[in-house]
This record gives C-alpha cells, structure tokens and sequence, in this order.
C-alpha cells in the first residue's frame, strides 16, 4: 500500500513540478546567458562605454533569473505542504481517510514523497547553477579551474575508508535534517488543523515560528555550550593519539550526532501520527 | 442471529466541552437492508456517518463494523459518499477509476464506466471542467461501483434536481451489492421511502426516536413515513 | 485563562531576550595579552619583564616547529632598517618557553632566555640533536646511532663513489635532517639517496661551502659529490624507517585560550557523561514505557526510541573505550 500512495503523491507533484522544474531551468538558461554577454560585453575595458546602456537591463535579467531561482525552492516547499494539507485536511481528506490504508502508512507516503521532491530540487539547484556556469564561463577559464586542483596522492587505505565513512554520515545528516524539517512543518500543519477550527493555516504558521525559536533556541545552548567544552577536551584528549584513534573518534562522534538528529525526528513522527490518528476531525 | 454490519456501543461525540452531538448512542444496524436514518439538520446523522468511516474519532464509546472495532481494515468494507465532493479535482476521470481500482480490490472498473457511459461522461477530461452536478455524479458512481459489504451514502439527493434524484435512486437500488446495507442519511424522506426497508428517526444528540421496519410501520399506523416524520419532528 | 496568557507571553518574552543574550553569555573572557618591550638596540627582548636576548649565529638553519604559542598582540617596534614586526610566536607547548621567534617584514629573529641559549648551543653542537629522514613533507625517525654509523662510514673515502650532482637530481632521495630536542629547529645534516637498489649517503658536513647554493641547499648545477654506498644492516633500517614517513600538522595554541587541559578535560568527561549516557536514559525508559501504556495497535512504533536510546548508549560506550585506550 506505501508503494501505491506513493506512487499516487508522486504524480500528484509532477503535474506541478514539471513546470516549476522547467522555468527554473529557462532562467538559468537566460541567466547563464545575461553573465556571458556582461562578461563578453564589459570584460575588455575598451568596450565598456560603448555597451554601457546594456548594463542596467542585463543586471536585472540576471538579478530576477538568480532570484527566481532561489523563489523555486520556496515555490517547491509550499506545493508540498499545500499538497498535504489539502490531501488529509481538505475535502480530499474524506477519500483519503476511507482508503483502507493505514494512517502511519499514508503519513510515511507524504514524508517520502517530500523528501524526494526536496532532493529532486537540490539536483535542479545544482543542474541549474552548473548551466549557468557552462554557459557564463569561457571555455578558456575552465581549463585554470581544473588546472587547479590537486591530485590526491600518498593516501593510505584507512583514510580512504574513514573519509567515506565520514562522507556517508554527513549524507545521513543532510538526510536528517531535511526529514527533520519537513515532519517539523507537518506536525504544525496537523496540529492547526486538529486544535482549531478557524484559522488553521495561520495557527499552523505560528505554531512553526513558535518551535523553531524554541529549537533554536536549543541549538545555540547545545553548540555553544557543549560544541565548545566538548570540542577543546576532546582535542586535549586525542593530542598524542595515533591517526586512527582520533580519526575512529571522528566517525563515533559523527554518529553519535546523527542519532541524536534521528531522536526528534523520530519523536516528530510519532506525535504527527498519533494526532492524526486519534484526533483527526474532519468537518 | 446474523451479526450486525454496525454496531454502535455509547458512542459520544462532541464539538465542544457543552454540546454533545451524539451522546451515548447505542444502535445496531442489520445486514442486508437498505436503512434511512433521517432526522433534522444538526442533528447528527453525518457525524455518526464520519465516526463509522472513521474521518472523526469519538470522544468516548466503540463502535464495531461486522463484529470488529472499527479501524482501516473496515473501510474496505465500507463505500461512503459524503455530501461534498472529495476527489482531487486535478485528475481525470480515468485516472479516478484506476484510483479505486488500486486500493479497492472489490471495485468494479467496468460496471464504472458502463455508468459513465450511461451518464455521457467522457472519461478522459478533468474533474476542474465538470460541472457540480455531473462531479456528484461521477462521485455517486465511483461508490456504487464497488462491491462493499456497507454503503453509506449522507445526503445524496441533497441539492439535486428531481430527475437526477431518480437516477439517482435508480443507480443505488440496481447496482449496490445485494448482500450488502446500504445506510442513507437524508431529510428529504419523500423521495427515499420507496426503497427503505428499515429506518430510525434521529433527533438531537443523537437520540433514536421511533425505528423500525418500514413497511411494518406503515401497516401498523397506517401513515406514511414522511408522515410520521413530520409528527415526531413538529416544531 | 488571563494567567495563562500572561505566563505564555512572559515565557516567549524570556526566550527572545535570552536568545539575545545568547552570544555575549558565552564570550570568552580574555586574560590580559603578554607585554613586550624591546630595547632601543634591538638586542633584548622583555616578555613580560622575563629577558631574552638576541640570537645569531653563522649556522644555517630552520624553523620546522610541532607546535606553535602565538601571542595575541603584536610587538610594535623597529628593528634598524627592517621596521615594524607582526607577530610573535613561541615554539613549545605552552606560554613559558626559553626561545621566542619574532617575525619581522624581511626575516625573523631569535631572541632566547639563558636557558634557551643553553638548548640551542647544545642543538648547533650537535650535543642535544635527532635525526628525521624527509621525503616530500612527510617525516620519520631514526636513530642517532644509524646517522652517526653512517657518518663515520663517510669519513672513509676508500669506501665513497664520486658521481656527477647532475644526475642525482632526478634521483630518489631522503633528506637527513637533525633537529633539536623540542622539534624546534632543523637543518639538512646529509641526504640518502636511493639509486639502483642501493643505498648512497652524502654527509653535508664534510663538504665544502661550493656544494650548495645561496639559501645554504645543496646545488644540483655542476661538480660531483662522494656516496658512501650503506651496508646491508642500515638499509634494513631505512627501509623501516622510509615505511615510517608521515605527516605531521601544526599545532596551534593562541594566547586567549583561558582553560588549560587538565581543566578542559574534566569538563569534557562531566559533559560527555551527561551527554552520552545520561540524556539517552529518558529514550530508554519512554521507549520502553509507551508501547505497554498505549493500545496494542500503535505502541509497537514506540519502540523506535528505545532502539535509538539503546543505540546511543552504544556509541557512546565505543567512543568512551576509544578515547580511554
């Protein structure tokens, strides 16, 4: 049945999110293009008085292409929401509640359908910044940019090992915080809706703002406080440690803060569930 | 003795702390009838349709569906057409029906569109380009094609015209699954009584008024349903 | 319902102010920054009235530290033609070090306490020296008692093959490089080539100022060079060593620092206990708690924490055997 609402939630989005997908790669296209001309146009010093009428229209081409760009993904956060709210608290909530379907599965169905959407934008952000800089770019800049990195050498089979290590946990965190975000917006979209009968989107709203402060709040206690003591003994700690002590410390550790990510998401999806199983009233 | 399709056991619900619209509500619906559960507006013949299908949850009580408590297993036993219209107007009808055909395994694909097709409803336009009337249609005919041990249709000729109202009538009683109930919330028992067989009078806070076999009822007061109704519901 | 308001709207005005007040609650208090004078010469240094006096010597050699204390403030004076300097830094681990290294805008200079004086004569004599073979940045070990072989083997030109400079250019070499007790400083003492399977050793010391460049580098231009050819024994140890090279990085300590490490140790461990085995006990309990008080349908799903509590504590008991062992 996951595979079903999921498949159903999927669709449900393309229909959107083609065209949001489109125009974002349009602008990119136009923007990409806008640099290459000022760069084309400005980059020789003889040639600037004599093309400066284009500065101003190119400047705004570029500035509302960049910013559009950027809108997409609020574009993209807001079409996901509206979509759940619309699929379990609006009219179409009557179908969905009836489908003989569990109410965790139909919740886990939205969780996974936002997080492939989400990730689907990132893909689109960097598709579209990687156009505008193939089109923006000269073909002789590319060359130095290259040029310039360096190769890895002397690398010992440990460190290869841990550094995948680490880059698998920083995707697992990635990973996390988005699903941490998007249960977080979920829950405060079902309590507005299951706690008031007027005004859910705005209470809804509030109720976001309201935890993220408190969050926040959280956060700068836990990574002033315990970032920094944590940070300084353990560095005192592994000062004379060999390689592989400190970098295995480095790995723990990593973990260590993805479980403790994993916690509230976890609690996150367990509260929105319950609410929505028993306190659901749609009327 | 046949288990009851629904069974409801102190069944409470309410809005708020001092209004209780359905307070300890004891009712046991037989299988196989075609029940009308008619009463005024606001007195809670929708609420109690919701807390069957599970779209409200009770403030206190059970509620049993074929012997079961009530939980997502039961609506595959359950086809409900509420009285607004809950399709995601962006699809199409085609894509509706393979909607219903996916997560209901006793819907009906064919028998849907025969019945499409009766009504001259294209089904490869959006549901947005249909009018009110022909969405209620649409709707009516997605319930009516599945095979369900319990129909519960809430106000289904409510805001119709009368000769939609006899299709209508006519698409419940030719095409439900005769083993099936099928529980119909209306006030409009003028055109329904000709095909219940059993009904209660509700009033508010969900108390059963008068129930019973309607033809038994007839016979005994002599008087029609509607009748009656206007009796137990004088103002 | 009037109090609750009241009580809700006092609580969020709590959080914004002490979420305003975040930053400045955790602004590390600063010690006063070491005072510097330097005399009208140039010659002596006071750090905070402790004296150090100018170092120089004919020696080449190098800065090459392990760890580095650099002074907040920067010492603001001239020194003869070369003006003002920009930084002040201490080659040891920690504030009270017998040599002080002030950079200035063309080179640096030495200023050093008595006792400094004393490690670096003993370093320049070769009295208080390790070795390290290098080999493109990374480093390693060896004994003194292979390099001293190697040196006396040096000394016996019966043993030695003249080759041209030019062609040992390409060739793969180990820099011998002597450095002082604290890793401090360094110079190039010799060099190990590795040439056909074979060993060479090329002592510096015994060659003459020709050999090498301006900046004191030994000059691959013209001329030849003796090799000692190394015996089968100090190959076996190179060989061991050369297996040894590694990196090292830079340790930096700066004068705000306040804590020392004792102290940020002990905080760590309360802090890790806390945070490590303490915090995941509520996830436990209410992981374990949850799915017996709910309904059989749904508490299953609550299990999820204790899975994560228990997880937690794992990690946390690996990382603190890691950071014990």
């Amino acid at each position: 049945m996951l595979k079903k609402c999921l498949r159903y939630d999927l669709l449900d989005m393309w229909h959107f999110w083609w065209i949001l997908a489109a125009s974002t790669l349009g602008m990119s296209i136009v923007c990409g293009l806008a640099c290459r001309a000022m760069v084309e146009l400005f980059g020789d010093a003889d040639k600037v008085d004599q093309n400066a009428l284009l500065v101003l229209p190119l400047t705004l081409i570029i500035c509302i292409c960049i910013l559009g760009i950027i809108a997409s993904v609020t574009v993209t956060v807001i079409l996901v929401m509206v979509r759940f709210y619309k699929h379990f608290f609006s009219d179409e909530g009557y179908l969905t509640f009836t489908l003989p379907v569990k109410r965790s599965t139909l919740f886990t169905s939205k969780v996974i359908n936002a997080i492939i959407w989400y990730s689907a934008h990132i893909v689109l952000l960097i598709i579209s910044v990687l156009i505008i800089l193939a089109i923006a770019v000269p073909a002789s800049a590319w060359a130095s940019f290259f040029g310039g990195i360096v190769a890895v050498t002397d690398v010992t089979f440990l460190s290869v090992v841990i550094t995948i290590i680490k880059v698998l946990e920083f995707i697992i965190l990635g990973v996390l915080a988005m699903v941490l975000e998007i249960l977080l917006m979920y829950l405060c979209i079902t309590i507005g809706s299951v706690a008031v009968k007027k005004g859910k989107i705005f209470v809804g709203i509030g109720i976001y703002y309201g935890i993220n402060a408190v969050f926040g709040f959280v956060m700068q206690l836990s990574m002033g406080v315990l970032g920094i003591f944590l940070w300084d003994g353990a560095s005192e700690i592994l000062a004379s440690a060999p390689v592989w002590q400190s970098s295995l410390a480095d790995v723990l550790a990593l973990a260590l803060v993805c479980v403790a990510i994993a916690v509230p998401v976890c609690v996150l999806y367990l509260v929105t569930v319950n609410l929505i199983e028993r306190k659901l009233n749609l009327n | 003795m046949s288990v009851p399709i629904i069974e409801c056991i102190d069944l409470c619900k309410s809005y708020n702390k001092y209004n209780y619209v359905l307070k300890d509500l004891n009712v046991n619906l037989p299988a196989g009838k075609i029940i009308g559960l008619l009463g005024p507006n606001g007195c809670g013949k929708s609420t109690l349709m919701k807390l069957i299908c599970g779209i409200l949850v009770p403030n206190s009580g059970t509620i049993k569906i074929c012997g079961e408590e009530r939980s997502e297993k039961s609506n595959a036993l359950i086809s409900y057409l509420p009285e607004r219209t809950y399709f995601n107007s962006g699809m199409k009808v085609e894509q509706l029906i393979a909607y219903f055909s996916d997560f209901f395994s006793d819907f009906d694909a064919n028998a849907a569109r025969a019945m499409l097709a009766d009504l001259g409803i294209a089904t490869d336009v959006k549901l947005k380009t249909l009018s009110k009337g022909t969405k209620e249609k649409v709707q009516l005919v997605m319930v009516m094609s599945r095979r369900a041990k319990l129909y519960l249709l809430d106000e289904p000729i409510a805001g119709v015209d009368p000769a939609a109202r006899e299709y209508i009538l006519r698409t419940i009683i030719t095409n439900y699954n005769p083993e099936a109930s099928i529980l119909i919330t209306t006030h409009l028992l003028h055109d329904i009584e000709p095909i219940i067989d059993e009904f209660a009078f509700m009033g508010f806070g969900g108390k059963i008024l008068m129930s019973g076999v309607a033809d038994e009822v007839r016979e005994t007061t002599g008087k029609t349903l509607d009748e009656l109704f206007k009796e137990v519901f004088r103002c | 319902m009037r109090i609750k308001r009241k009580i809700c709207l006092l609580a969020a005005l709590v959080l914004l102010f002490a979420n305003l007040l975040m930053p400045s609650v955790f602004a590390e208090e600063t010690d006063d920054f070491t005072k510097f004078e330097l005399s009208a010469d140039g010659k002596t240094l006071l750090r905070d009235g402790e004296r150090f006096e100018i170092y120089q010597s004919s020696r080449l050699f190098y800065s090459d530290p392990r760890t580095v204390y650099e002074y907040e403030n920067t010492v603001d004076m001239t020194l003869g033609e070369d003006g003002e300097t920009y930084a002040c830094r201490v080659y040891a681990s920690s504030k009270n070090a017998n040599v002080l290294w002030v950079q200035g805008v063309r080179q640096s200079y030495l200023y050093v306490s008595s006792a400094g004086k004393t490690e670096l004569d003993a370093f320049l004599d070769g009295t208080s020296v390790r070795y390290t073979l290098e080999n493109k940045g990374m480093n390693a070990d060896i004994s003194n008692e292979e390099i001293k072989g190697l040196d006396d083997a040096s000394r016996q030109p019966i043993n030695a093959i003249v080759v041209d400079v030019t062609t040992l250019a390409d060739q793969q070499r180990y820099d011998v490089v002597t450095r002082d007790a604290t890793y401090s400083f360094a110079y190039v003492h010799g060099a190990i080539y590795y040439i056909d399977n074979q060993y060479y050793y090329v002592n510096y010391e015994m060659l003459g100022n020709n050999y090498f460049d301006a900046d004191g580098n030994f000059s691959y231009r013209s001329g030849s060079v003796p090799l000692t050819p190394v015996d089968a024994m100090t190959a076996s140890v190179i060989d061991q060593t050369v297996q040894n090279l590694a990196e090292y990085d830079v340790e930096y300590t700066y004068e705000s620092e306040s804590w020392d490490a004792e102290a940020s140790k002990s905080v760590f461990w309360v802090l890790f206990v806390v945070v490590g085995f303490l915090a995941p006990i509520p996830l436990l309990v209410l992981g374990l708690v949850l799915p017996v008080k709910r309904k059989a349908k749904d508490g299953k799903r609550w299990y999820s924490l204790a899975v994560l509590g228990g997880l937690w504590l794992l990690l946390a008991i690996i990382l603190t055997v890691i950071l014990v062992i």
